[in-house]
């Protein structure tokens, strides 16, 4: 066995040492032949002719050596090699288009396979046993059609305070801070922990312990943190001293009490620097400006569930048992009647999902880019494949006659299917190779995109996937047509090549072609649906004009501000950008569309003064100086806005949408309604206008909101500590930017680093998952497109090779160039309709899959269609095109020379 | 393989595992030694030999070393491996259980 081994090796690394070897051997022996047939008389010559005769054919024996040796086979693998390189080498067009079509298939689909792995299948790490632990989602549907899949503080004590039979249930919720008491410092992610989430997770302390007793239940006690591995390297340098110092998260001083251990960062993508006692939320510090009225707190759902079931528990028993310990208690807090009206958050049912199904109940709802990223890449490679197996058939056509001579002249089938497949591999490898690159390039466009962080993209999983595509394409493209090109080899020969006797495979090709054109005429029609929804999407995404609106957020408290000098500076702010030129108008405001606003139950007293009890009614609120509705452009529908006489001390008014006015008062003037905050309150606030828009706070897609703003002068003053500043300049919010930074600095230098932007690259986060969809659909449609036209091409320079004999004919017996164009163009343009028709009915029905993607885009929506369409044909036209003008070129007296 | 006439199938081998038993040999050493021992009464085919050397040194029956020969050239040695030695055995008993039934077979008379 070993001396197998070391001759293989010797084969494989010393050959030309072995073959010197082998010469200086024989040569040796036929020397001592000579010496003793000269000792026996004969001359020289002799001796030397003597000698040889003696010896044989060296040639023939070396062979044999070789042979016996272990040699030969693979010394045909490598000649098999050599002249697959060499045949691949001479046919350039061929082996750049296989080689970059089987890319371009692998490798997108390693990198989707790369995504879809680190959002949906890999497991969180560091999680002891992550498959007995499971995800609840509870889903809360609102009329309004916001779902949401939380629970509230309320709902999860009810569910501890009896343990739910057969699981433990601890509950989370992430949010960001600021680590340090540096005010420029950026916020890093961090989680609120449960009673118990550790211990249910079945993770240890690296260093120190978890929250323990009061901890976990009081917030006087829970002033404490457990940091991740990596902030305590970062803040710590991993000291073993950090337990017990003290660390500042969100301007609040806590004891260090324990250090996870290094692989856990979290059950969510993003990953996690801190964790905190989950009472610790309830401080100020946390609430923040995202809960203004802390009477709401307990109803506000926020937290997520997790559970570890026992190993025989029945998960729809546990779902069951959450469902009802859930509807109990908000029953109990809104009371029967909210079950009923028309805003109550209706709980729908409770599921169990995998604990690394990030995404809620249904994945492809909260993960669509991932999804389609797989849907598309997987269509592209079907492309891939159709167009390789197409090029390669032509191919073995195209050989037909090589091998029918081979297989004449007594070559062995076996070594010629062997001697193709190894062509295959070799184009397996090149196309491997440039896979990989390909790969790695586009890993880092996906970092481009607003995904989580996903780790590492590409991991031995990954690759394996690769490598396993790849093989199994080689197996399927490379050994069918290898084995079909050898099978009639001889025959092909006695025909004399074999135009006659290919119709069955050029219907196949056909068939494959067409389906390439269907394939991506789907894409493209995706791609446009994606681009027209994105339009529209950018023109309405936030509610209002954004074009020359700018937006900076201040943090007066972390940079020492109490709430009255808050107040003086955003005053003083307002009145520098009014007077600035080029500003139209200058507003401050609690909630950033899109980022941050807040939710809050204000009770409805019943008009015509029958009281009774107010009906409550979750709207969105915000707090606003007077120049708001100017500077984002909302229309005054009815009675007036703030002015500045609207201030602490004078009556409580509010300003509300037009959809809040005709969802809670139809066909009724809402002017002069009286609302209370907080379903208790006394305190009546009258409304005094309502105006047009509907704000969008939390994505693009979300219905109307029911809207209401009051003055922010008649706020606490807490509310200025948060505020956010919008905007509207006379021309582009470009340069006024700059105006609104320099305003902001010249009142405070410390003040210069607060964000400003405009509006546009505000919203762009939630506009980003449209124009990722039509990017990539868009992408890959003009792939799949590229692809399909390089078939397309390929086959119709195939059939007019095929044909060139017959278009000689006709050209000799009086058929113009023209004609054979337009012979050759039909061909080309009957395949290009029949994959347009079944593109388009694929389309039709495809499209409907992604209806919930679009926004305000009919599935159907002709203008994608048309433009797909009419793109398809114009370069199928160019790819028939040009191959019939080679046809056309034909001289016949050659052709009917060859004959 | 073809052998030369006067050789059996197979028996190639056995005569170049017997020859390298006596003594580290190169390929035209062997080839005397083979002939020497035979009495002159076994030729081989001089090339066809060495496929043999090759097949038998894969099959770790020989090793092989270059050293210098007795006139001063560089010359590969060939030397009987345990296994070749084990080989040699096994294939000489082999040979004889063929060769004594042979001439048994061939001395029979009929009966009567």
């Amino acid at each position: 066995m070993r001396s197998r081994l070391r001759a293989l090796l010797a084969c494989l690394f010393a050959r030309s040492r072995a073959e010197a070897d082998m010469a200086d051997e024989l040569a040796f022996h036929l020397q001592s032949r000579i010496d003793d047939l000269v000792v026996q008389g004969l001359t020289p010559d002799e001796a030397a002719r003597q000698a040889r005769v003696e010896f044989g054919g060296i040639e023939l024996h070396k062979d044999r050596c070789r042979e016996a040796f272990g040699w030969r086979i693979v010394d045909e693998l490598r000649a098999d090699v050599r002249y697959g390189a060499r045949s691949l080498w001479q046919h350039p067009a061929f082996a750049v288009v296989a080689i970059l079509t089987w890319a371009v298939g692998i490798g997108a689909n390693t990198v989707m396979f790369g995504v879809i792995d680190a959002l949906l299948l890999r497991p969180p790490s560091g999680v002891a046993d992550p498959a007995s632990v499971v995800r609840i989602y509870p889903e809360f549907h609102h009329p309004t059609g916001l779902t949401r899949t939380f629970v509230s503080t309320s709902e999860y004590d009810a569910l501890v305070r009896e343990p739910i039979a057969g699981a433990s249930l601890i509950a989370y919720a992430e949010n960001t801070a600021r680590i340090g008491t540096d005010p420029d410092s950026p916020e890093a992610r961090i989680a609120f922990a449960s009673e118990r989430y550790f211990t249910v997770l079945g993770i240890k302390p690296r260093l120190g312990r978890w929250f323990s007793g009061d901890e976990e239940t009081s917030e006087a006690a829970a002033h404490v943190v457990v940091l991740s591995n990596a902030l305590w390297k970062a803040r710590f340098a991993g000291r073993l001293d950090a337990i017990g110092q003290t660390l500042t998260v969100g301007g609040m001083p806590l004891r260090v009490v324990g250090i996870a251990s290094a692989s856990f960062t979290g059950t969510d993508l993003d990953p996690v620097a801190l964790w905190l006692p989950l009472p610790l939320a309830q401080n100020q510090a946390f609430l923040g400006r995202y809960m203004t009225n802390p009477h709401t707190l307990g109803q506000y759902r926020w937290l997520w569930l997790l559970a570890r079931p026992q190993p025989t528990a029945s998960h729809a028993r546990i779902a069951g048992q959450i469902e009802t310990r859930i509807s109990e208690v908000d029953a109990r807090i809104e009371g029967p009647s909210t079950s009923t009206g028309p805003h109550a958050n209706r709980l729908q049912g409770v599921t169990l999902t995998a604990l690394n199904v990030r995404f809620g109940p249904l994945a492809e709802r909260k993960a669509p880019v991932s999804v389609w990223f797989l849907g598309v890449t997987a269509l592209v490679l079907l492309i891939a494949c159709a167009n390789l197996a197409n090029l390669l058939l032509a191919r073995a056509v195209q050989r037909r006659h090589e091998i029918g001579v081979r297989l004449a002249l007594g070559g062995s089938r076996s070594r010629l299917v062997r001697q193709l497949f190894v062509e295959s591999l070799i184009l397996a490898a090149s196309a491997g190779v440039a896979a990989l690159v390909l790969t790695i390039f586009c890993t880092r466009l996906v970092a481009l995109l607003p995904l989580p962080p996903l780790g590492e993209l590409v991991d031995w999983r990954v690759l394996t996937f690769t490598a396993t595509v790849s093989l199994l394409a080689t197996l399927l493209f490379g050994v069918v047509p290898a084995f079909w090109a050898t099978r009639h080899g001889e025959h092909a020969l006695l025909q004399n090549a074999g135009p006659r006797t290919s119709g069955r495979r050029s219907r196949l090709r056909g068939g494959l072609l067409i389906a390439q054109l269907a394939l991506s005429l789907i894409l493209l029609v995706a791609a446009g649906l994606f681009v027209r929804s994105l339009q529209r999407v950018e023109h309405d995404a936030p509610g209002f004009p954004t074009d020359s609106v700018v937006v900076a957020r201040l943090d007066l408290q972390s940079h020492g501000y109490s709430a009255v000098e808050a107040q003086a500076l955003e005053e003083g702010l307002l009145t520098r950008l009014q007077q600035s030129p080029g500003i139209v108008a200058a507003a401050l405001t609690t909630s950033l569309a899109f980022r941050e606003w807040a939710l809050v139950i204000v009770g409805i007293a019943p008009a015509s003064g029958r009281l009774g009890p107010p009906m409550p009614a979750v709207i969105t609120s915000d707090s606003v100086s007077p120049g708001f509705f100017r500077a984002l452009d909302l229309p005054v529908l009815k009675g007036r806005t703030f002015t500045p006489t609207d201030r602490d001390g004078s009556p409580s008014v509010a300003v509300i949408n037009a959809t809040m006015a005709r969802e809670l008062w139809p066909g009724d003037d809402a002017l002069g309604q009286c609302v209370h905050f907080g379903v208790n309150s006394d305190t009546c606030t009258t409304i005094i206008g309502v105006v047009g828009g509907d704000v969008r706070y939390d994505n693009v897609t979300e219905p109307g909101r029911l809207e209401m703003y009051r003055p922010i002068a008649q706020m606490p003053a807490a509310a200025a500590i948060g505020a956010g500043v919008v905007v509207r300049a006379a021309g582009s919010a470009d340069p006024a930017v700059s105006v609104v930074r320099t305003a902001l600095s010249s009142l405070d230098r410390a003040l210069v680093r607060t964000p400003v932007r405009t509006a546009e690259s505000w919203i762009e986060p939630t506009i980003t998952p449209w124009r990722i969809a039509s990017m990539l659909t868009g992408a890959f449609g003009v792939l799949a497109f590229l692809l399909a036209a390089v078939g397309l091409a390929g086959l119709m320079l195939f059939l007019v090779a095929q044909r060139t004999r017959e278009l000689g004919v006709r050209l000799a017996l009086g058929a113009t160039a023209g004609d054979v164009v337009r012979l050759v163009v039909r061909d080309g343009m009957r395949l290009t309709l029949a994959g347009i028709v079944i593109g388009l009915g694929g389309a039709a029905v495809i499209s409907r899959l992604i209806t919930r993607r679009l926004y305000e885009t009919s599935a159907l929506d002709p203008l994608a269609y048309l433009g797909a369409t009419v793109l398809l044909v114009l370069v199928a036209l160019l790819a028939t095109y040009l191959p019939a003008r080679r046809a056309a070129s034909v001289d016949p007296a050659v052709v009917l020379r060859a004959e | 393989m073809t052998e030369s006439a006067d050789l059996l199938p197979g028996t190639l081998d056995l005569l170049i595992l017997k020859a390298v038993s006596l003594g580290p040999k190169h390929g035209y050493g062997i080839l005397l030694r083979i002939q020497q021992i035979s009495g002159g009464a076994l030729s081989i085919e001089q090339g066809a030999l060495y496929p043999a050397l090759y097949r038998l040194t894969r099959q770790g029956l020989l090793s092989t070393e270059w050293g210098t020969s007795e006139n001063n050239r560089r010359a590969k040695y060939y030397t009987l491996t345990a296994a070749g030695r084990r080989r040699l055995r096994e294939e000489t008993e082999s040979w004889n259980r063929t060769v004594t039934a042979m001439t048994a077979a061939l001395r029979a008379r009929g009966e009567g």
